[in-house]
This record gives structure tokens, sequence and C-alpha cells, in this order.
């Protein structure tokens, strides 16, 4: 009995800006970096992937492969919208929902049926936001994934368990999560290039080539897979970080970075209703060396200007003065603080206004 | 290098400047005292680039010269021998210090002193007399109250403001503020103020004579100096700005209480061993002719407490962090005082009764 559903928007933030945009439907359009530079790809739109370019890659090997490609900037608090609409729309149709990341899902229909639930959900979706997506309906979460992903774009994918084999013995074996390139190219090295070939290999020869991860991959190679939904997952941290065009060294630069971050954050922990207690600046140096300062604070903090102001000190404390690549903003640590909150003098503000944050 | 010393002489100095010397620092030799006989006396410096400190004992050098010794085993060890003379010879060549008593003797592997780091001359524009149990006493009353937390430096230091007649000292850690002040004749012409490290603080009261004794300091833009006795220290000025503690004062309070320092203080400490956890959380709540202390955390139990007081204003009730009460009730130095609330998520100012020389203000606790 198929019962999991997996829901993953297609391009996703490609297709927003398509969809904002109509003028660029058809086009292929390329979101995060910029064409004269080095950013990173974060978002191809299909018609974009079939120059070959793909998430992750460099923006300037982007350009190289897809020249008329519309390049443009990530505008994330846009796509936020468009998550919180769209797992709205999820948690609507059924109670138990997972969600993975801002365009993904997990749906566990309980006792009604799955096909018919998954089916509804996939028609909403593209009458309420205006975007496709690809869906998965199958007996676990794994068979869900491969499922949706057989079916990109707007794809609806059934895996009944009678079908589990058909379906999952001629895939390559980097179909299998966790199976990376070198992975498979080490499997490639014992001539097990599919499934099929993998469950049939030796047991002895897997568990000395893939140590423990041995066994988890042959009961995927079988399609079992028991993790149940984590429907109350708390959220542990939020980040916001950029992989900058051009590697910046210039501290102002890299301030005035951190501050519209620390916005970003404090909007989005005003959202959830939390607030944090530890506050983590990373940077990563053109190197390649990456480098992280914590400071954990004495009391919850949420506001913009308090965040930015431990940003700011974070940054201090690199010593490192070299060019980065990338830099970013982490909060963690929601809802240790007490109830009760010490209040903290605000002496910017002056005037015996208190600074306490709600 | 050649002296010798009485053995009780040669302890203090070492306790004296043992303060300030370092073993986190990456220079080796600063966990080590600097040692200096020439002109019949033994002075002995220790820094840790922070702070440092400088006095003297008497000595009879038969050949003048210096050494750095490591100062955890010198300290040990002359705390060890019995009372009497130690003498002291040095290779300097080798940077070994022979140690010698009655019939002991102990070789102590040292730094050559040119390794020592030059301490900055004496220096400062501006010069400050001040009596050493008034600036010890600015300092008990004031120096608890800086930040623990170097999230914002300048937090780390109290603030001092100088003036010919008065010297007034601020401290706060962003969640309260202790202020006091000395009025005399301090000398100097000028106002000026500087911020210095609560620990320098610390062991400058260590160091300060109790008593009428006028001790002297050098104030410059980045060391200030101090002259007490046989005793010199030197600390490092804190860069920065200090937040205007006085515009966070509030002008009108909605009620206030006076009442029994020795019995609140009693009091609040009962109630706050139920409320141990976290920020120790009292709720005071004013009524007619007394307050009411009360504590509670779940799974432990309540307490309620009641001391007299003369009350006025509306019947307010309002959190606050007992230890931040309780510090500053400690260095009040009255029978009475006086509590002006002006309401929950306000600051509330805490004051000796019949003094006008302190204060303190301190945040409440928000409940939500």
């Amino acid at each position: 009995m198929a019962r999991i559903v997996h829901v993953d928007m297609d391009a996703f933030f490609a297709a927003v800006e398509q969809h904002d945009r109509p003028e660029l439907r058809g086009k292929p359009v390329i979101v995060g970096g910029s064409a004269a530079s080095r950013g990173v790809v974060s978002t191809a739109s299909y018609e974009a992937r079939r120059f070959g370019v793909r998430s992750a890659m460099a923006a300037r090997e982007a350009q190289r492969l897809c020249p008329q490609g519309v390049f443009l900037p990530v505008r994330g608090s846009r796509y936020a919208e468009v998550s919180r609409q769209m797992m709205a729309i999820l948690r609507d149709e059924v109670a138990s929902v997972e969600p993975i990341s801002v365009d993904e899902a997990y749906l566990d229909p309980g006792g009604g049926d799955a096909v018919a639930v998954a089916a509804r959900v996939k028609s909403r979706i593209r009458e309420e936001t205006g975007l496709t997506a690809s869906i998965g309906v199958a007996p676990n979460k794994f068979l869900a994934k491969l499922a949706s992903d057989l079916g990109k774009p707007d794809g609806f994918v059934v895996i009944n368990p009678e079908d589990v084999d058909r379906v999952l013995l001629p895939l390559p074996v980097r179909m299998l999560p966790g199976i990376g390139p070198k992975s498979a190219g080490d499997l490639a090295a014992l001539g097990i290039h599919t499934v099929a070939e993998l469950r049939s290999a030796d047991r002895g020869l897997l568990g000395l080539h893939l140590g423990r991860r041995a066994g988890e991959l042959l009961r995927l190679a079988h399609g079992e897979d028991d993790r149940p939904l984590e429907i109350e997952r708390e959220t542990k941290s939020l980040a916001a970080e950029t992989t900058f065009s051009v590697d910046v060294g210039d501290r102002d630069v890299l301030r005035g970075q951190l501050h519209s971050f620390a916005a970003e954050l404090a909007g989005r922990m005003a959202a959830a209703g939390l607030k944090a207690r530890t506050i983590t600046v990373k940077a990563r140096f053109r190197d390649f060396q990456t480098v992280s300062r914590s400071q954990t604070m004495p009391r919850p903090v949420s506001e913009a200007v308090e965040l930015a102001e431990v940003a700011d000190d974070l940054l201090s404390r690199i010593e490192r003065r070299d060019l980065m690549r990338l830099i970013g903003l982490q909060v963690s640590g929601f809802g240790e603080g007490p109830r009760a909150e010490q209040l903290r003098f605000d002496f910017a503000q002056g005037m015996g206004e208190v600074q306490g944050g709600r | 290098m050649r002296f010798a010393a009485a053995q009780v002489d040669l302890v203090q100095a070492v306790q004296t400047v043992q303060r300030a010397v370092t073993t986190k620092s990456t220079l080796p030799v600063l966990a080590g005292i600097l040692l200096t006989a020439q002109d019949e006396q033994l002075a002995l410096v220790a820094t840790d680039h922070e702070i440092s400190i400088r006095c003297s004992a008497p000595a009879r050098v038969e050949m003048p010269g210096s050494i750095v010794l490591p100062a955890r085993y010198v300290s040990d060890i002359l705390r060890k021998i019995p009372s009497g003379e130690v003498s002291c010879e040095v290779d300097e060549g080798t940077a070994r210090a022979l140690l010698l008593w009655q019939r002991s003797q102990f070789v102590i592997y040292g730094f050559a002193a040119r390794e020592f780091p030059q301490l900055p001359a004496p220096d400062g524009a501006r010069k400050l007399e001040i009596s050493g149990r008034a600036l010890r006493d600015l300092i008990r009353r004031t120096n608890f109250a800086v930040s623990r937390d170097d999230i914002r430096p300048v937090l780390t230091g109290a603030l001092l403001e100088i003036s010919p007649q008065r010297v007034a000292v601020f401290a706060t850690d962003g969640y309260r503020i202790a202020y006091a002040h000395a009025d005399g004749d301090f000398g100097g012409q000028d106002s000026m103020s500087v911020i210095l490290p609560g620990r320098a603080l610390g062991e400058l009261q260590r160091l300060l004579p109790d008593g009428d004794e006028r001790i002297e300091a050098l104030i410059g833009g980045n060391q200030v100096y101090f002259r007490a006795g046989g005793v010199e220290f030197t600390t490092r000025v804190i860069d920065g700005t200090y937040p205007n503690c006085r515009a966070v004062i509030p002008r009108d309070y909605r009620a206030t209480l006076q009442a029994g320092t020795e019995d609140f203080l009693a009091a609040c400490d009962r109630a706050s061993q139920i409320a141990r956890e976290g920020v120790q959380m009292v709720m005071l709540k004013l009524e007619e002719g007394h307050i009411r202390i009360s504590s509670e955390t779940p799974e432990i139990g309540s307490a309620q407490e009641e001391v007299q007081a003369q009350t006025t204003g509306e019947p307010l009730e309002v959190a606050f962090s007992a230890r931040y009460l309780m510090e500053a009730l400690r260095t009040t130095d009255s029978d009475q005082f006086m509590l002006e609330i002006s309401g929950p998520g306000s600051p509330a100012r805490l004051r000796p009764v019949g003094k006008e020389d302190a204060y303190h203000i301190v945040l409440p606790i928000r409940l939500d």
C-alpha cells in the first residue's frame, strides 16, 4: 500500500521568477550569481538545464554554457513567501507534514487515500501558486522521493509495493541517497553500476569498501526504509549566507552584508516566534578555509539591531584579513532562555528606555 | 648580581607583584617576576600587559644586577623557608639563580632580564590625589557591577569621572548600574573621565592602604599610574565610549519603599534559596506598611517573606534578580535604604537613606 507522498517544487526559485515576470517564461533563467562573475547558480530553469546549467555550478561556467541565460539575484523573502503558501496547502490537506526544505516536503495521509490526496495537492499547488510540483507516492520516504525525482518536472509517479523491483533494479546506484560521485566510482570499480548489481554483490566485499554504510545501502537497494515522518521537527537554527560574485575583503562591505542578514533572520525569527541564544558568523576565504565565530548571549535575542551588533563583533574576531568568497550569519539555541527575561539597558536609545525584545 | 634579604620582606614583595603575573601569555617570560638589585634594595616587577605592579624590598646588595625568575616557584619556595636571611647569587650569563639559606641551596632557572618587556614610564597629563580609603571605597561600592563577558569591552571596565572636587565611578553590565562618588580636594584643574578595567580596579583595591594616607595617580591617554606607599601600579585604559548611565535614570517613580537594609537583605537571601536557578528571580510586592518578597521554582517549592517597610504610591508588583538587589544592598553602607520603582518594565533606583553619595539602578525581570 502506497502511503507516503513526496512533494517537490520544480526548479523552485527560477519558477517563482518566471511566474512573477511572465516575459521570462520559456527563457533560460538562472537564479544566483551574475553573468560576469563568480557567484554560484542556485537554481536553473528547465530551459537553462537544457544547456547543461545545474545548481551549484559556477555562474561563469553557466554563462559559458548558456550565454543567452537571464541571470537573476536570489530574492529569498519572495521564495519564503511562496514556500509558506505551498506548505499551508499541504497542512490543509493532511495533518502530518514534514517540510524538508523551502520547496520540498513529505506527507503522510494516514488512513486516507494517498493517491487521491497527492492529486489534490498537486492541482491546488498549481491553481493557488501558479507553479508546478512533482509528486511521488510510495510505501516509504526513500521510494516516494525517488518517485518524484523520476517524474520531474510536473511529474506524478506512484510506486506500489509490487512495482518496487521493476523500478529499482535497473537504476544506476548513484540514484540512492548517500551515493555521491566518489562512492559511485568505488562501486563502479567493483563492477557495480545498477541497483540490481548492488543487490547481488558479495556482502563481505561491500563491507570492505563501504564500511558501516553497506548494510544501509543494501536495505535501500531492496526499497526498504522505515524512517517515520518527523512531524514536529524543531527549528534548530536559521541561517543566511551568500557567496560573493567577487571576493570581498572590505570589512565595511562585509558588515553591510551581515546587517542585511541580521534583518532577514530577525524577520524569520519573528515569524516563527523564536529567540536565539547563539549567534554565529561564518566566513570562507578564497582558499576555501572556512572559519566561524560564535557568541552565546546571556539572554535570548531577536532584534535585528542586537544581531547586527553581535555580528559586527564576531566579524572583528576573525583575524585573517584576506578576501572572502562567502559570509554567513546563523542563529541557534532557540527556546533556551527562561520565560522570565532580565531586562537590559538600551544605552543607545537613552532616556531610561529599556531594550527587552518581545 | 648578589644580594641578601629577609625572608618575610621577600615573601611580602613577591606576593604583592604576583597578582600581575600571567601564565596565559604567549610570552613565557611573563610567568616570571623581574628582580633588580640596586641601591640597597631589591625591585620586583610583574606585568600581564593589562596591569603591572612594581614594589621593592630592603636588601643588602653586594653586586647589582637583574634576572627574571618564575613567580610560582619563587613564591612557593620563599614561603616555606624559615624566617631569617636568604641570599641570592645570580649568574646573568646563564640566567640561573642560586638561593641560599642556612644549610640549604636551591638553583632556579630563569630568563635574562632583557627578555622582560619594558614597562612604559609613568606618564599622564592629569594628576589625582586621593586617600587610599576613599578610592578603595569607591571601587568596593561599584566594581562588582562591571560586565563579566566581553561582548561590549567598555562594560568590562568602570568609568571614573575625575574633577578637582569630586571623583565619581559608574559600573554597569547592562542590567544594573552602580554609582558612587567621593568629595574632597583631589588636585588638578580640569575634569576628565577614564575607563579602567574592572579586574585592574579589583587588584588596585587590594593594594591600596586602608587609611587617610594620600595616594597619587597620573592619568594618561593609554594608561593610569598609581603610587600607593611603596607600590606602583599601572593599568591599561579601556578605549571606547562609555554609555551615558545618567540618561537611563528614571525621572519619576510610581512607588517607593524604605526598609531596614539588614532585614531586607536577609529576607531576600532566604527567598532566593528557592530561586537558585538562572536569574534568581524574586517578586517584590509593595503593600501598606510592608513589602512581600516571594519566589517559586517548580519541583522545588516556594517562599514568602514579609519585611516591614514604609511604602508610598501604587501597590506595584515587580520581579528582580535577587543577586542584583543583594549586591546593591551590601554596598549601600546604610541602615536604611530606599527603593524607588517605576513599573514592571522600567528601571528602579536603590539608594542609601541619609546619604547622597551612591545609588544603584536595577532593571526588573519581565515576565512573559
